[in-house]
């Protein structure tokens, strides 16, 4: 059995010209009525992430995407995806980002045979 | 892997007039991460209390676990390299887990400060993302 969910990623974007937002409120509820003029487009979750690193930055996550009632989507379908949040986040005055990306992760329920990769925790 | 990491949360608020929840969260990546010059060190459960001690020495940090993952990761020139990250979760800075600019910038710093006294320990870059989600 193979699961899919796509995830949107707005990179490099800045908040009434900052590029941290203290209090994400207001920008998540700019975002979340700007979303709702997608059509067929509805998602679990939404995040606004503050990244410190050696620049600042904000990142936008919109995490399990239904759209156009699926949740794996082929190349044409990604890219009408991405026009749509494209015009859907232009709405929002004070907002302004680099570029989009959809990712779409696929879970199977059987071992994956994808690159290795381990982990440790301290117990 | 660091993607699906990403994904855990914790530390849950209800706030606003529709009772939304909103659930904040930081957390810190040390990437690029060699140990005794080898990004597949022999002995990783050394590396994984060494820097959990440093990290315990900065009062004002919290968090609920560290991790240390190891991958293989194939760029698009086909070429492979082994890739160490340690990952910090469930962080909170002075009992706060979305935190300022400032306080950021004040962690970033204490991390920086404990990571560059290990001695056998060399890395890319130290990440904090701290992330509100409705």
């Amino acid at each position: 059995m193979i699961h899919t969910g796509i995830r949107a990623y707005v990179f490099n974007c800045s908040y009434a010209s900052s590029s941290w937002v203290d209090d994400p409120s207001t920008l998540i509820s700019d975002l979340q009525t700007a979303l709702s003029t997608i059509s067929s487009f509805s998602y679990l979750q939404l995040k606004v992430a503050n990244v410190k690193n050696t620049i600042k930055k904000v990142e936008i996550e919109i995490v399990s995407i239904t759209y156009k009632t699926k949740t794996r989507l082929n190349a044409s379908e990604i890219d009408d995806l991405i026009n749509d949040l494209n015009t859907a986040l232009l709405t929002i005055s004070d907002l302004s980002f680099l570029n989009i990306d959809i990712c779409t992760d696929v879970f199977t329920d059987t071992p994956s045979s994808g690159w290795p990769s381990e982990s440790w925790k301290r117990e | 892997m660091f993607l699906l990491i990403r994904l855990l949360l914790v530390g849950q608020v209800k706030v606003g007039r529709e009772n939304r929840m909103l659930v904040d969260d930081t957390q810190i990546y040390v990437t690029g991460v060699l140990y005794q010059q080898s990004a597949y060190p022999s002995d990783v459960t050394q590396l994984l209390y060494l820097i959990d001690d440093a990290l315990a020495q900065i009062s004002e940090l919290k968090y609920s676990e560290v991790l240390i993952n190891r991958s293989e990761c194939r760029f698009s020139n086909s070429t492979t390299r082994e890739q160490l990250l340690v990952f910090l979760k469930d962080v909170s800075f002075n009992d706060i887990k979305f935190l300022s600019d400032s306080q950021s910038t004040s962690l970033r710093v204490a991390l920086i400060s404990q990571l560059n006294q290990l001695s056998d320990l060399e890395y890319d870059s130290v990440e904090i993302r701290t992330t509100r989600t409705v």
